[in-house]
């Protein structure tokens, strides 16, 4: 799955930006991952917190923040960024490329 | 009057009822004048007529018993002179003829019989006669008999004087005829007017109709077409509000649609196509349940709105559908929808597709009235239970705040297609909820709504 710079490989479990792989821990990889397969549309928490409990990966709403926050760090200046819609969930945008 | 009676005319029944009574009350007074003055006449002529029978037996003598009668020729003259009428008589002693005419009718008809003898109708000489009978006794073989016979032109014109009596009296019917007849025209003409003036008005007025200048017996009618006439007026009325209420609510889900069908469309591959394809199924059917319930919402019938099935929802969970539907609009405008999640739920009674409608309708006109760069907030109480939408716009100034849940009223600064009903549209849905809605101002000066549940 492609969106912007970023392809997102869930067979491989390996994520490129512009060619570059990107480390990330297996929580993080599949909220990416997510992210990525509805981007540019709102991806609601209690998705994000549904969805990995599916592949038996517990994420409490707290944590759920805590991936997110960690995941922006970690995109940033890739030109891909995680936005907080307050109550509702989590949108990946493609930054207007510099 | 019967009531599975057809249509019919008061004017002709008004007058046959008053015509035929005064038609038998003069028609009995002609006819038993007309009996009385004859009877009178009668007996007044049969007097005279008698008078001279009797006078003529009283020159009868008897002799032995023979019967003798002397008449000068003179006094024959006299008894046969009349001006107007023939005048016979005989005076004869059983089948003996004294003097006087033969062959005068013993016998007739409308007998009547006085105490100085008799008289009856008969025919002599070709003539319609009187005949006053008169007996003298004492002769030997039987009585004598004075039969005095008189035509009867006199008493036929009498008779006419008497009934020419009577032509006032049909001059008085025909007068009294005249005057009903006049009477019923004026009393029932104004109804020809009244009605004339209803037809005249436009067929597309309903407007009551005056009834100051009205007989009292029609207020009734008219009050009770002006009932019917307002009764037709309110359910018009609540026919175009539902209608615009329906167009109202329909803009957003075929909104939806459209966008759907072109992201279907736009679709790299055949599974995104029909995950859109999936959300626009829910989109119709979501659609359709919207139609139901404002067709429950638009009848005024009571019993229509106790179909509404009210359960109790968590409207935070609520709002964040609605209001994910409206992120994308949001964003395109770079307003922040947010929504402030208390951590438990906040439980009210409600009928989901109608409250969705009405925070729908909110949250639509929150996006519409903040500028770009600003925030649109939904949050909640949980004790009464409430929800607020509150915005960074230019707010709604105090003196409207009352209106504006109005039909087609508008705010003041307002661009774009607001049609003046969504907020309308919201107060009926909360009334509804037995909620109330209230406007209110929000941090930042914009504007921010309430809707808040009883208890």
């Amino acid at each position: 799955v492609q969106y912007g710079r970023l392809s997102w490989f869930g067979n491989e479990g390996r994520v490129d930006i512009a060619g570059q792989p990107l480390v990330l821990l297996p929580r993080e990889f599949e909220v990416l991952g997510l992210l990525v397969r509805r981007a540019p549309r709102l991806v609601p928490k209690r998705a994000l917190i549904d969805a990995l409990a599916e592949r038996n990966l517990e994420l409490s709403d707290s944590a759920a923040e805590v991936y997110v926050s960690r995941l922006r760090r970690k995109l940033a200046g890739s030109g891909l960024a995680i936005r907080t819609l307050r109550g509702f969930g989590y949108v990946l945008e493609a930054e207007a490329l510099p | 009057v019967s009531g599975t009676r057809r249509a019919w005319w008061l004017r002709r029944d008004l007058l046959v009822w008053l015509m035929l009574p005064l038609l038998a009350v003069v028609a009995a007074t002609g006819a038993v004048g007309t009996y009385t003055a004859q009877r009178l006449t009668d007996k007044a002529f049969d007097r005279w007529l008698l008078d001279t029978a009797r006078s003529l037996a009283a020159q009868v003598r008897i002799n032995d018993g023979q019967p003798s009668l002397d008449l000068p020729a003179a006094t024959e003259a006299v008894l046969g002179y009349d001006e107007i009428d023939q005048v016979y008589f005989s005076v004869s002693a059983g089948s003996h003829l004294l003097v006087g005419q033969q062959g005068i009718p013993r016998t007739g008809t409308r007998q009547a019989s006085y105490r100085a003898g008799l008289a009856y109708d008969a025919y002599y000489a070709g003539h319609p006669v009187r005949v006053a009978a008169a007996r003298v006794g004492g002769a030997s073989d039987g009585d004598v008999l004075v039969l005095v016979a008189e035509t009867t032109r006199k008493r036929q014109r009498a008779q006419g004087e008497v009934l020419m009596m009577m032509l006032p009296v049909g001059a008085l019917l025909l007068a009294a005829a005249a005057a009903i007849g006049y009477a019923v025209r004026r009393t029932l003409n104004p109804l020809e007017a009244i009605a004339a003036r209803w037809n005249e008005r436009s067929h597309a007025s309903l407007q009551p109709i005056a009834a100051d200048d009205m007989p009292r017996e029609l207020m009734p009618f008219a009050t009770a077409l002006n009932d019917l006439l307002a009764r037709i007026r309110a359910m018009l009325a609540r026919e175009q509000q539902f209608a615009a209420t329906v167009a109202h609510q329909l803009r957003t889900p075929l909104a939806g649609l459209q966008l759907g069908v072109t992201r279907a469309a736009e679709a790299g591959d055949l599974h995104s196509s029909r995950e859109v394809l999936g959300e626009l199924g829910h989109t119709v059917q979501r659609t359709a349940r919207l139609v139901q319930q404002l067709l429950a919402l638009g009848r005024l019938d009571p019993e229509v709105r106790g179909d509404l099935a009210f359960v109790p929802t968590d409207i935070v969970a609520l709002a964040h559908d609605v209001g994910s539907t409206f992120l994308e609009s949001a964003a395109a405008k770079s307003i922040a929808l947010e929504l402030d999640a208390p951590g438990a739920p906040v439980i009210a009674p409600l009928q989901p597709e109608l409250f969705s409608e009405a925070l729908g309708n909110l949250l639509d006109n929150a996006l519409r009235y903040t500028p770009g760069g600003g925030q649109v907030l939904i949050g909640f109480d949980t004790a009464p239970p409430a929800i607020h939408v509150s915005d960074t716009g230019p707010g709604v100034p105090d003196e409207l705040r009352d209106t504006v849940f109005d039909r087609f009223v508008r705010g003041r600064h307002v661009e774009g297609q607001g049609s003046g009903l969504g907020l309308a549209i919201v107060r009926d849905i909360v009334a509804l909820h037995g909620a109330t809605v209230t406007l209110g101002r929000s941090a930042s000066g914009g504007a921010c709504v309430t809707i808040r549940f009883s208890g």
